[in-house]
């Protein structure tokens, strides 16, 4: 081979063989694309076929293997015996008969640079110039009794570069070796002989039926090989005139000679490396399309998409749950109400404070008899009433509660096309890491105490116009008591001075008016510290709802960037393998002749309609 | 067998009427196991399409079988091998005449062909028009057109040996290893499913290849004595090839006691073919008189071969059972979790609606009968009266229970409730679905049907079902509401019993109240006061009864919803799901029995025919 060529062949061996090692890890890695086993497979089938090639291309680029493919008892011993003019493959009548492959290589050639499948084979080296690029390798049967010989076939038949397809009178398109036929067609160069061609033609006067050499043409044909290269021979007889030395045997006429003559100057320097060439390229494809099916969409605006729908899902959940933590307050509700009231009392004094704490005592009679906290336990007290309301959720309603979001975000996201099983790990992953993301009871009852802590404080230490107004209502509830009391004292002296003193009904209506005052500055109070539960509990409910979302969100969001990042590095590693591959088969197909189109099928083509 | 008569050969008992229903309940299924197997794909791993077939037919013509003469009363020789083996000149070579076509094209002979010498008033038409899958065909054509079929040639001039067609039929047959044979090979095994003895035919070439011994391992297996003969090699090496024959192959083969004789056909140099049948060999008559052997008591035969063939289904059935075993083992355990999904959704709906529910309707009932029950007319302002004094209980009481009363939560909306229920469902059995996706077919079709919503009906069904139970249920509670109602103002005596009843309770209250207060206290106010709480007691009295009997009609209410509940899951999601995935859940339903009917009928068969194998 011409070493320019040569040159050429190589240095894309090496940047094909970059890439393939790139998919190699790539496959052994796990990956969050969910790629089918069939695809898996498929790639690691062509990925090991292609390694072989460029180990062969870089042991010995010049060199031809061609392996013989053939049902038993079809001749292909007796066929290597002839061209070596040597019994160096055993023949004969019991069948199977080969049981291991013979390599039949040139002396000087150096099986031992040859990767692993030609080191199992069993080795007749020899001398002749005419053959020193070609090694032909006769194989054991695929359709014989003997299971480990397909098996041994199987192994070999990737390192050939070409095949040369041997049929018989009988046997010359079978089953089992015509599906090895499809399945190598597409990427190897092949060649065909019928042997047993005096049975043939012993056949020949028949009325009916195609002849077999025309009948495999027809097949050929359906398979892709519009002029395939077919040799008629009887191998036999030139195997007793050649290895038993019998030369006055009278010869029926075949193409013996051509093949021998196809075998040492058709297959030339131009047409080998040309088979070479094809038959990568053809590899390459094979791959390409895989990888082009695998490759994954743009990932980035799924992220967003599946973000918005997981929002609006995840405030749907943080409502009930809300609504769950709302309700289990109610239980506590007179806890509650008497706790908040007495905040709103803090800072009334005098009569009216009196009287507010009288009122307490009787709404609370329960409570009477559990003394009010004070000091440091009044801080405590929020978490102890949020702690008693978690308590009162049955366990069972928080999981379900729990597993229906869950669900319902797997669900969302399936529905998209992304990896449940993925994501699941992803979160399992998240919340081992960080437990206090988890949805617990000691993380609800934190957030239901952070938000009762909220409002307590909204409702006894408030900003701006609030303040004002709260100071402005407790004033007005300390001293107008005082005030009205103050102007009825007066207003008696007065009539006292005067010598006109009450009677009924000016006390009674004195005291109508007092009663009067102290109602409506309970209102008032009412109106400004609102202490029923009912509204108290709807401004919790929105906080709840916010303060869960903003604890629960962020977490749901970090495992979908994770998925996501996951997904853009794969399909970055896999799109540019596949430019590289791309651009050998671009490269390779350019440079490649047409010297080998003939040993090659038409691409193009589906093999499995029957002949009529 | 010179001496046989022309006569009409005897009847065979090939028919029996006990085994033919069990025999043709069993073809029924299998055929649509086949079928099922065949759209599924699942034919080709441990289980082929071939084996599959064998196996129907066998059922068919051993234990189901079809009417006719020609099936009955006559034995049929299939002559099988591998492609150019030269079966069809082995055919002629025991007909005895150049019927069959033999050439050297491989996969030729596309269909077989049944040779046979009619007897008086015999043709065509007494032939089954289908054998299996094969059509007859009425007229002659090129043996290679591409219908399922087979073709009937009937020899009517010489031929070296006339009885031996009349008793039989010979069967040529396509091959079975050359590359289109797998779109043919199911013919050859309706033949050979059929036949009565087989002639195995391999070349010195073929004499040891794997597929052609397979189908002769499963032959014997089958029961069926079997003649091999070896063509092609020359005269020399006839009696090594028999040997190697007989070391290689028959020796690795179960039930190898059936090959009744390897018998060499040798091809001498400068001889043709077609001269093999003729006088000048003696292979015709020695097939022939080895077949006779073999045929001679039919009835004996075919007994011998239901034998076998029962075994042969017995050993075989967990293979051709497994794929099917399998998906309907899938199916059920996907039924098994949609209905625990389905029973959790009704506990959901109990805990978070049922037992919270508040009946408005029967709260106006119990009040409806408490104001039915005071005495109308003159006597109403006495119960006035009472009802004033009542007053200054009831403030305390209902003062205290405010204080005393837990707040209840709030009541929930049914409709929304059960939409987040079955949402929930749905999502659940989605996620373990996809879960699952990496075992296997079944969970991929199933995951592909539930992300479809369109096409499922449960929304639809679930619609209907509520719609009509909310219907019922409005007019059941009608009812209840009207029958509390009516049965007061039906029965006039039962009103004013109760009525007089209430008085009573009234008067004793009052009585024991004095009676009490007297004793405890003397001559006092606080009689008063006793007498008020008792009045107030002997009221609480009253509405405690009469929200018993409303609670009784409540609860039956509470239970039909819960019925209802579990109904609407049941039909709207158990028995709708369990149709997915689409397409194939009901079918797999029909097959699930199918699947425990086929072991049962082929232990049947086997005790059947092995009682019969004792008389």
């Amino acid at each position: 081979m011409s070493s320019a060529t040569e040159q050429g062949l190589i240095h894309r061996v090496q940047a094909i063989r970059l890439a393939t090692d790139e998919l190699r890890k790539w496959m052994q890695s796990t990956s969050v694309l969910g790629v089918s086993d069939a695809d898996r497979d498929e790639l690691a089938a062509s990925l090991q076929e292609i390694e072989i090639n460029l180990d062969k291309l870089e042991a010995d680029p010049s060199v031809l293997t061609v392996v013989f493919l053939g049902g038993t008892g079809v001749g292909k011993s007796t066929l290597l015996n002839a061209l070596a003019a040597a019994r160096i493959a055993s023949s004969g009548v019991r069948r199977p008969t080969t049981q291991f492959s013979t390599m039949y290589h040139h002396a000087d050639v150096d099986i031992t640079a040859l990767p692993e499948p030609f080191r199992v084979c069993h080795a007749a080296p020899h001398e002749h110039p005419e053959l020193r690029q070609k090694i032909l390798i006769d194989t054991p049967d695929v359709d014989g009794s003997i299971p480990e010989h397909h098996e041994r076939l199987k192994e070999i038949l990737p390192v050939a570069d070409a095949i040369l397809y041997i049929g018989s009178a009988e046997k010359y398109h079978d089953r089992a070796v015509w599906q090895l036929l499809l399945e190598h067609a597409p990427t190897r160069g092949f060649a065909f002989v019928l042997n047993k061609w005096d049975r043939c033609l012993a056949g020949r006067d028949e009325k009916t039926g195609r002849a077999p050499d025309e009948d495999l043409r027809r097949s050929l044909h359906e398979a892709g090989f519009h002029s395939p290269i077919l040799f008629r021979i009887c191998g036999k007889q030139w195997e007793i005139k050649r290895v038993d030395g019998v030369s006055e045997l009278e010869l029926i006429p075949d193409d013996f000679l051509q093949l021998v003559r196809w075998l040492e100057s058709g297959l030339d320097e131009r047409t080998i490396r040309d088979i070479k060439a094809r038959g990568i390229a053809n590899e390459l494809e094979k791959i390409i399309s895989i990888v082009s099916r695998i490759i994954p969409p743009e990932w980035e605006s799924k992220k967003e998409h599946l973000g918005a729908t997981w929002r609006e899902a995840l405030r749907a959940g943080v409502t009930d749950q809300a609504t769950l933590l709302i309700d289990s307050t109610d239980r506590q509700s007179n806890d509650l109400e008497r706790h908040f009231g007495r905040l709103g009392r803090e800072g009334i004094g005098g009569l009216f404070g009196i009287y507010l704490h009288l009122v307490d005592r009787l709404k609370h009679l329960r409570g009477a008899l559990i003394p009010m906290p004070t000091g440091e336990k009044k801080k405590t007290e929020m978490q102890r009433i949020a702690a008693k309301c978690v308590d009162g959720i049955p366990d069972a309603v928080q999981n379900i509660q729990r597993e229906a979001m869950r669900d319902r975000l797997l669900s969302l996201a399936d529905r998209e096309g992304w990896s449940i099983d993925v994501l699941s790990k992803i979160l399992a992953e998240d919340s081992r890491e960080r437990p206090i993301a988890e949805w617990n009871e000691a993380s609800l009852a934190r957030i239901l105490t952070t938000e009762l802590r909220t409002l307590e404080k909204d409702y006894a230490d408030p900003r701006g116009s609030k303040r004002a107004i709260h100071a402005l209502v407790r004033l007005l509830c300390t001293w107008a008591p005082l005030g009205v009391l103050a102007a009825i004292g007066v207003s008696l002296l007065y009539s006292l001075f005067s010598f006109q003193f009450w009677g009924v009904g000016e006390f009674f209506s004195a005291m109508l008016l007092f009663g009067i005052t102290i109602a409506a500055l309970h209102l008032l109070l009412v109106w400004v510290f609102p202490v029923k539960w009912e509204s108290l509990r709807e401004k919790l409910r929105s906080r709840l709802e916010f303060g869960l979302l903003d604890q629960v969100m962020p977490r749901y969001w970090e495992a979908l960037e994770r998925y996501t990042s996951h997904v853009m590095s794969e399909r970055k590693l896999l799109v540019n393998v596949q430019s590289v591959l791309k651009t050998a088969h671009d490269q390779l197909e350019r440079t490649t002749g047409n010297s080998a189109s003939n040993l090659f099928a038409e691409k193009s083509h589906q093999a499995d309609q029957p002949s009529s | 067998m010179n001496n046989m008569s022309t006569a009409a050969p005897a009847t065979s008992v090939r028919k029996d009427s006990s085994n033919q229903i069990l025999g043709t309940q069993l073809l029924a299924d299998l055929v649509e196991v086949q079928s099922y197997y065949r759209e599924r794909r699942l034919t080709g791993q441990d289980l082929s399409d071939a084996e599959l077939h064998f196996i129907v037919g066998l059922v068919r013509y051993l234990f189901a079988s079809p009417d006719g003469p020609i099936l009955e009363r006559r034995a049929h020789v299939m002559v099988i091998g591998g492609a150019g083996a030269g079966k069809s000149t082995t055919a002629n070579i025991v007909v005895g005449a150049s019927i069959a076509e033999a050439n050297a094209q491989a996969g030729y002979t596309r269909h077989p062909t049944a040779i046979y010498r009619p007897i008086e008033g015999e043709s065509h038409a007494d032939w089954p028009d289908h054998l299996g899958p094969l059509k007859r065909l009425d007229r002659v054509e090129a043996g290679n057109l591409d219908e399922d079929r087979y073709d009937i040639s009937s020899v009517v001039g010489e031929t070296l040996d006339p009885n031996f067609l009349i008793h039989h039929v010979v069967w040529d047959c396509p091959d079975l290893t050359a590359k289109d044979a797998s779109y043919y090979e199911a013919r050859v095994i309706e033949i050979a499913s059929l036949a009565d003895v087989c002639l195995y035919v391999a070349s010195d070439e073929r004499y040891n290849d794997e597929l052609p011994t397979n189908f002769l391992q499963a032959l014997l297996e089958a029961g069926k004595p079997t003649i091999v003969t070896l063509t092609k090699m020359s005269p020399y090496d006839a009696e090594e090839l028999a040997n190697l024959f007989r070391e290689q192959v028959l020796s690795r083969l179960k039930n190898a006691d059936l090959v009744k004789d390897v018998y060499p056909i040798p091809m001498p140099l400068q001889v043709k073919a077609q001269e093999l049948w003729t006088k000048a060999f003696p292979h015709g008559n020695r097939l022939r008189e080895m077949i006779d052997q073999i045929t001679g008591d039919l009835a004996r035969l075919r007994k011998s071969a239901r034998q076998h063939a029962t075994q042969y289904l017995s050993t075989r059935r967990g293979r051709l059972l497994d794929p099917l075993a399998k998906d309907v083992g899938e199916w059920r355990l996907w039924v098994e979790q949609v209905r625990r999904a389905s029973n959790t959704a009704v506990q959901r709906y109990e805990r978070e609606y049922l037992s919270r529910s508040v009946f408005d309707d029967f709260q106006d009932a119990r009040d409806a009968i408490l104001a039915a029950l005071p005495i109308p007319g003159r006597y109403a302002y006495a119960w006035e009266l009472l009802e004033y004094l009542r007053v200054p209980y009831r403030m305390i009481k209902s003062a205290a229970s405010k204080y005393v009363d837990r707040k209840t939560t709030g009541s929930v909306d049914e409709a929304f409730l059960l939409d987040r229920i079955r949402e929930q469902l749905v999502d659940s059995l989605i996620v373990t679905v996809s879960g699952r996706r990496s075992r296997g077919g079944f969970w991929g079709e199933l995951h592909r049907s539930l992300s479809n919503p369109k096409q499922l009906r449960m929304d639809a069904v679930y619609d209907d079902v509520r719609t009509k139970q909310l219907r019922d249920l409005r007019t059941h509670q009608r009812d209840a509401y009207e029958r509390i109602d009516v049965r007061l103002n039906r029965s006039p005596s039962l009103l004013w019993g109760l009525r007089v009843g209430r008085l009573a309770i009234d008067a004793v209250a009052i009585g024991l109240g004095v009676w009490l207060g007297y004793q405890l206290f003397g001559t006092s106010l606080w009689i008063i006061a006793l007498v008020l709480l008792s009045l107030g007691l002997a009221d609480d009295l009253v509405r405690i009864l009469c929200g018993e009997y409303v609670r009784r009609e409540r609860e039956e209410l509470i239970t039909k919803q819960r019925e209802n509940a579990r109904e609407l899951f049941r039909v709207a999601y158990l028995d709708e799901m369990s149709n997915l995935p689409i397409g194939l859940g009901n079918r797999l339903h029909r097959m699930s029995e199918i699947l425990d009917r086929i072991p049962k009928s082929i232990s049947a068969l086997a005790e059947r025919s092995t009682a019969e194998e004792r008389e």
